[in-house]
């Protein structure tokens, strides 16, 4: 699903805070573009790539700026070694240790230490699995259109939001909607509000 | 207050709009109520109703036409609410579809109007004004819920008693012209 093309699912935020220039709003993408994986035990990594391919990064700052929209990406991508896989591996590595240095017993932290390097060998091997979360900033309206729709990518964008933006992100619902439609009724008194009762006697 | 907090606190303001939406979509063709505005707003197949009491939590009634069923108006009398909703917005000779989510009034399975441009930015850009005018008749309509609601919680809630009452005995029907047609 993309804001380019298909049908799409999404959300919208408020955005609070001083609205970056564009040299800042560059900055802020380049600090944090996406970095592929590198050795190591990472699970998970994500950052600011181009709308137009996830290969792109820093995203392209003559494509950026789309007449008042920022448009941009997140990329989060996954690595992960199947459970089963690694405890296989593991079994192997420590029975062929125990016979190579005649060792009875291998202790917790060897363990430890031998499964996380079986880990770091098999991540090497493992392709990632990239998701890809589109962002249009409408900077003039404080709007910000984007497609991640599970809980775990809106958590990402909003804290990596602010860390590269320095502006907080808040979900569009009904009650902070209806205070930016309507301010001059209080958000104080539709909270106050009785819920309409529908319920009938007689069902 | 925290956005999940602040999300539960609206809940029940976001299920009421969409009875809103589907009270004038019967009865007033789907109009915003705003002057000029020629859009209308109507319930497509797809309705799914909650509840936290009872023995049934949820209710999910699909195809055909569900916001005439005798089903939707019996669950909506047991105090069951619409927690989401597929809805038709036509314009002219453009037309979104999507489904309101009523606590965070999310837009899914967004389906817009074709577009026109041919390169990427184009297309962007085709698409963009297209979200935003969607929204824009949504928003519009939120408004005139909010005044409605604000202004006259108890005339809501009664025309809004009747309309079910009156749906659960299959006597609700399309009263309203579509904004186009007056």
């Amino acid at each position: 699903m993309s804001i380019l093309q298909g049908t799409v699912s999404l959300k919208r935020f408020l955005v609070l805070g001083p609205v970056p220039d564009e040299k800042d709003l560059q900055a802020g993408l380049e600090e944090d573009q996406f970095r592929p994986f590198q050795d190591g035990l990472e699970e998970e990594r994500l950052g600011w790539c181009d709308w137009r391919n996830p290969l792109i990064t820093p995203p392209d700052e003559n494509w950026v700026s789309q007449e008042r929209f920022a448009v941009f990406s997140l990329r989060i991508d996954t690595r992960r070694v199947p459970t089963t896989l690694l405890k296989a591996h593991v079994d192997l590595r420590l029975q062929s240790l125990q016979k190579e240095k005649d060792l009875a017993f291998i202790g917790k932290e060897a363990r430890i230490s031998l499964a996380d390097e079986v880990k770091v060998e098999l991540l090497r091997k493992v392709l990632p699995t990239p998701r890809v979360v589109e962002v249009a900033w409408d900077l003039k309206g404080g709007i910000l259109w984007t497609t991640a729709s599970s809980s775990k990518a809106q958590g990402a964008l909003t804290s990596l939001f602010i860390k590269s933006f320095g502006c907080e992100i808040h979900p569009l619902a009904p009650l902070v909607l209806s205070g930016r439609l309507c301010p001059e009724l209080p958000v104080e008194g539709l909270m106050a509000l009785d819920p309409l009762d529908l319920e009938l006697e007689e069902a | 207050m925290k956005p999940l907090e602040l999300m539960e606190q609206g809940r029940f303001l976001g299920e009421e709009f969409l009875l809103w939406l589907w009270l004038r979509s019967m009865t007033e063709g789907g109009a915003s109520g705003e002057d000029g505005d020629g859009s209308g707003c109507f319930v497509d197949d797809s309705i799914q109703l909650v509840s936290e009491r009872g023995e049934v939590k949820e209710i999910s009634l699909r195809k055909g036409n569900p916001s005439e069923s005798r089903e939707a108006f019996e669950a909506l009398s047991r105090g069951m609410r619409p927690a989401k909703m597929k809805l038709r917005i036509l314009s002219g000779d453009l037309e979104w579809v999507f489904t309101l989510n009523a606590a965070t009034l999310d837009m899914g399975a967004l389906k817009l109007p074709p577009s026109t441009g041919k390169a990427p930015h184009e297309r962007l850009h085709d698409r963009l004004f297209l979200l935003e005018e969607g929204a824009g008749h949504l928003e519009r309509r939120l408004k005139g819920f909010l005044h409605a609601r604000t202004g006259d919680p108890e005339g809501l809630q009664e025309s809004m008693q009747a309309w079910v009452r009156a749906g659960r005995t299959g006597d609700v029907l399309p009263a309203g012209e579509a904004p186009w047609q007056s």
